[in-house]
């Protein structure tokens, strides 16, 4: 049975995997993106970051964005990749691979994929740092989906 | 009518994954909203901010809650 294209993994993530999953004979170009844990944030050393999902939300959210991307772009597959638990400084977070004809679609659909998954995929970090722990809050992503009260 | 709801990130650190909320009839999002934020008052000035998904889709103030299914609460996300 082939691994699902999108998907939560609480290990490490191995970005040739997602190449493998979207690799095709019509495509003459892969475009990957990682996202990676940084030392900093906002002036504050960081320790390390942990992640959390809503599952079944956050895979919905992700084969939303393939629709979105398919509308756009004539891609052949784009994989999604998302880590979660505790991640050291360095560690990829998040990763996508898309397999496209040329290589103009599948880096544009790659960006928009990323650029999408930080404004609607249910997955929240936590920092923690030297001088204590926060909850980060994309407050940009809430507009589109926010319930006005 | 008495509605579970998920909770997570820093709604969940501070009030559980799960919580029943008695929410008034006719029951819809925006009063489940008002319903959480007179529970947990803590939350009250994120109320603006947070989110709310009906059987895993975004949902609006206005949209219905009916028996069974599944709602959770969050605040904005932060992926990748």
């Amino acid at each position: 049975m082939t691994a699902p294209l999108h998907e939560l993994t609480e290990g490490p993530i191995a970005l040739n995997e997602l190449v493998a999953k979207v690799a095709s004979p019509r495509a003459g170009a892969i475009s990957t993106f990682l996202g990676v844990v940084r030392d900093n944030s906002l002036g504050r050393k960081v320790r390390y970051l942990l992640y959390e999902a809503y599952p079944p939300m956050a895979l919905k959210e992700m084969d939303a964005i393939e629709r979105e991307v398919r509308s756009r772009w004539p891609i052949e597959k784009i994989a999604i990749t998302h880590r979660l638990g505790r991640l050291e400084v360095g560690a990829a977070s998040v990763a996508i691979a898309v397999s496209s004809a040329h290589r103009r679609e599948g880096i544009e659909a790659c960006h928009f994929a990323i650029d999408r998954l930080k404004l609607t995929v249910p997955v929240w970090k936590k920092e923690f740092w030297e001088g204590g722990e926060v909850w980060i809050e994309n407050k940009d992503g809430s507009t589109i989906q926010r319930v006005s009260p | 009518m008495r509605v579970q709801v998920q909770l997570f990130a820093s709604l969940r650190e501070h009030a559980g994954d799960t919580i029943v909320l008695d929410v008034p009839e006719p029951v819809t999002v925006g009063r489940l909203l008002q319903c959480f934020a007179e529970e947990h008052p803590y939350f009250k000035s994120a109320l603006p901010h947070l989110n709310v998904a009906v059987d895993l889709n975004y949902a609006r103030a206005d949209d219905p809650i009916r028996p069974g299914q599944e709602v959770a609460i969050f605040p904005p996300v932060s992926g990748g």
